[in-house]
């Protein structure tokens, strides 16, 4: 049986083993840069697997208070974590991936720089995006929700020069960067314009709830909410603010890529349903401002749907265009988001949750191409799939899962979006929304043909283990809750359960 | 309440020059002047706190890296074409006008905050986000190394 | 509270400022200097709700301490990296960053 802990000493627990592996390898690097080198992979898979298994201490909407010492600190509401079902799942997803893309992280170490890297200090920043993406999810209120955001996307603008001297990496980072924090500027603005209007700060809906606001007051709540949709938006990659996505995809390294579409843009989906939920008591007091929030993400998601299929069409490049489809997938669980139903929401998690797994794993066989042939180009990684199978099945399996093959676990997800639409009655975004998935065959049926099954008479590459081990843990996930998704959707069904509380109007 | 009137005024002008000067030493220069006049407003309404706060960092050590990454830099400012700065000004006055017509007839709310003084709120309620910005501030150092290294770490 | 509202008018012509620097300019530096003042139109804001009551409140204050560092520590990240930028492409023109397309 699970041994007992009591909810104080879990989130100790819990966030020192999120702080630890950053501190010891930092400090490790000081002391020896060898031994830190050698020995970071293996010290961080260890903590993420601790982490990991902390998460079945994660029972639902708790306000957890942190003991630093002995002796409780008796704080407010502001330095507590809030653990949700949404906030539980979407953390316990984030770690799994995010060993799994450390398991494939394991190997050369000329593959981070030209010369020595820095191997030990990328993994210390690494552990420390995670801790803040993390503290997203357990925020309990916009305070801590900010700083941590920071903290995340901080540690994502130096990610992306894992090669300091590349031209493309400092190009993509600065393009990253002049939207990220245009992004976080606005969101200062909107979490300011909202703690105007409602008077505090907590993302608790039951506080919410006894918050009233005034009539002439509404046109600031409603830009408030905007506000902070758009800058979530940023992060997601949703469409008139999806610029930097290719570039970034394209020119960071392969396995960093996969954190970055796996992992730092489903923080951006979770802020958006926090924010929604959170604030649904007056959403739903207030018709305007449920029609408002309905039409604006219908319209961002449409459009980024159909832009992101119709540039992936023309991509040359197997890494920009998956980043094409991340901006795809985001708008379609955006699209989930905008029905605002407890199905839409769970929906939304639910794919999150998919295009996370089947992202990393299409990433990952991009990080052997990487490795191979030192680009991406689809013309220079033609054949590669046929001539090893052991990357060609997982990329074939990877492209049939995010189109929707029944039997794969994406095909789940998309499924009860469907579903959520058409309980929701918004026949028009559902047809466009099937229109776009059939546009989405061309573009990938296309590199699946070129990697997978044109033949290229050339030797046999040679195989990483870490990227083998991560492929295949990554596919039996995907065939398993393709055929098996039990586990999963009882965890779903109690966040309905959760979410049918929270939305009737309290 | 003068004096509010006057120091928005001049925080409103800095702000102006920052954009016009095409010297980026001068457009520093009006910045500084603009983190200086927020810092005496927030020391006007007794906000002790705050105002040194602002003073020191923004007015300090803010302005003492941009003076050192512009001595590194030493360049003029290029703008865009015409139609970017009729876009950019097309767009902020855009949200200017919403978020002022936004704020017509504002009432306070009742706010759920106890009136407490600063450093109690600070270091008994904030605590967790306290550790956090150790933590970004732990952070940050780490990326400015790993940003730089090749010139520092051998 | 006639304050209020012009200390929210100076932080909203601040945002439309920040905006039109971000959008007309080519400099880099310029661009981090625009964002330096959105966030303190930002900070502003959350002065105003502080000074709205008549014993001041204080949560706002400690609110406003803890961002002013956070975006310290942002905007010394930012200039890192285009301390890099400077040193590898020895200019700061953002139209120049034209690798990356289509």
């Amino acid at each position: 049986m699970i041994p007992s802990l009591t909810y104080e000493n879990f989130s100790l627990v819990f966030i020192f083993s999120l702080i630890a592996p950053s501190v010891i390898i930092a400090i490790a690097r000081v002391v020896s840069r060898e031994w830190a080198e050698r020995y970071a992979p293996i010290t961080s898979l260890f903590f993420l697997a601790l982490a990991l298994t902390l998460t079945i201490y994660l029972n639902p909407f708790k306000l957890v208070s942190l003991h630093l010492s002995t002796v409780t600190i008796k704080a407010g509401y502001l330095s507590k974590l809030l653990i949700d079902p949404i906030g539980a799942f979407f953390t316990f997803f984030t770690l799994l991936t995010t060993l799994i893309i450390v398991i494939a992280m394991l190997h050369t170490r000329g593959y981070y720089s030209e010369g020595k890297g820095e191997i030990a200090l990328m993994f210390s920043i690494l552990h420390l995006s995670l801790l803040g993406i993390l503290l997203v999810y357990l925020s309990s209120n916009l305070l801590m929700l900010f700083v941590s955001w920071e903290l995340m996307s901080i540690c994502i603008y130096t990610l992306i020069l894992a090669r300091r001297e590349h031209p493309l990496m400092i190009e993509a980072s600065i393009k990253y960067l002049i939207l990220s924090s245009f992004s976080s500027a606005f969101l200062l603005y909107g979490i300011a314009l909202l703690y105007m209007v409602t008077g505090t700060l907590t993302l608790n809906p039951k506080a919410i709830s006894t918050v009233t606001v005034h009539t002439s007051n509404i046109k600031l709540l409603i830009l408030g909410l905007i506000l902070t949709s758009i800058a979530f938006s940023f992060k997601a990659a949703i469409v008139p603010f999806h610029t930097w996505a290719p570039d970034v995809y394209q020119a960071s390294l392969a396995p960093l890529s996969a954190y970055f579409s796996a992992i730092a843009s489903k923080a951006g989906i979770f802020g958006i349903i926090r924010i929604i939920t959170s604030y649904w008591p007056l959403i739903s007091r207030i018709g305007v401002i449920k029609n408002t929030l309905t039409y604006t993400f219908t319209a961002m998601a449409l459009t980024s749907m159909f832009i992101a299929n119709i540039s992936a069409l023309l991509q040359e490049n197997l890494k920009r265009l998956l980043a094409y489809s991340s901006i795809n997938h985001m708008g379609f669980t955006l699209l989930a988001i905008s029905c605002l139903t407890p199905l839409g929401f769970v929906a939304a998690v639910f794919h999150s949750f998919n295009h996370a797994l089947t992202k990393a794993l299409l990433f990952i066989t991009c990080e052997h191409f990487e490795l191979i042939k030192g680009t991406t180009n689809l013309k220079d990684i033609t054949g590669i799939g046929r001539r090893t199978p052991t990357i060609g099945v997982p990329l074939a399996l990877g492209f049939l899962s995010i189109l929707g093959v029944p039997g794969l676990n994406c095909f789940l997800s998309e499924y009860l979006i469907f579903y959520a639409l058409v309980q929701a009655k918004q026949y028009i975004p559902l047809s466009l929304a099937i229109a776009n998935l059939t546009i989405a065959l061309f573009y990938y049926l296309r590199p699946l043909n070129i990697i997978c099954i044109r033949r290229q008479s050339e030797e046999k590459s040679r195989l990483y283990a870490g990227i083998v081990i991560a492929l295949f843990i990554l596919c039996s996930i995907c065939i398993l809750i393709g055929v098996y998704p039990k586990p999963i959707f009882n965890w779903l069904n109690n966040i309905k359960i959760f979410l049918e509380q929270i939305l009737t109007l309290k | 309440m003068i004096a509010a009137y006057i120091l928005c005024a001049l925080i409103i002008a800095s702000t102006i020059m920052v954009y016009y000067l095409k010297n980026l030493f001068h457009a520093l220069l009006s910045l500084l002047f603009m983190s200086t006049f927020i810092g005496i407003l927030f020391l006007l309404f007794k906000a002790y706190y705050v105002g040194v706060f602002q003073l020191a960092i923004y007015s300090g050590a803010i302005t003492i890296l941009f003076l050192a990454i512009l001595f590194f830099v030493k360049e003029e400012e290029e703008r865009h074409g015409f139609k970017m700065m009729i876009l950019g000004l097309i767009l902020a006055f855009l949200i200017i006008t919403l978020a002022f017509l936004a704020f017509k007839g504002f009432t306070y709310p009742h706010y759920m905050v106890r009136g407490e003084s600063v450093p109690s709120i600070l270091w008994r309620d904030m605590a967790l986000i306290l550790i956090l910005q150790s933590l970004i501030l732990f952070s940050s150092i780490l990326c400015v190394l790993f940003i730089v290294r090749e010139r520092i770490l051998k | 509270m006639m304050v209020s509202f012009i200390i929210y008018i100076t932080s909203l012509i601040m945002i439309g400022v920040g905006i039109a620097i971000l959008l007309s300019s080519k400099n880099l530096i310029k661009y981090v200097m625009a964002l330096e003042i959105m966030f303190q139109a930002g900070n502003l804001l959350f002065f105003i709700t502080s000074i709205s009551k008549t014993p001041p409140l204080a949560e706002p204050r400690a609110t406003m301490i803890i961002l002013i560092s956070v975006e310290a520590c942002t905007l010394a990240v930012f200039l890192s990296i285009i301390l890099v930028l400077y040193l590898r492409f020895r200019s700061l023109d953002v139209s120049k960053l034209r690798k990356l397309r289509w």
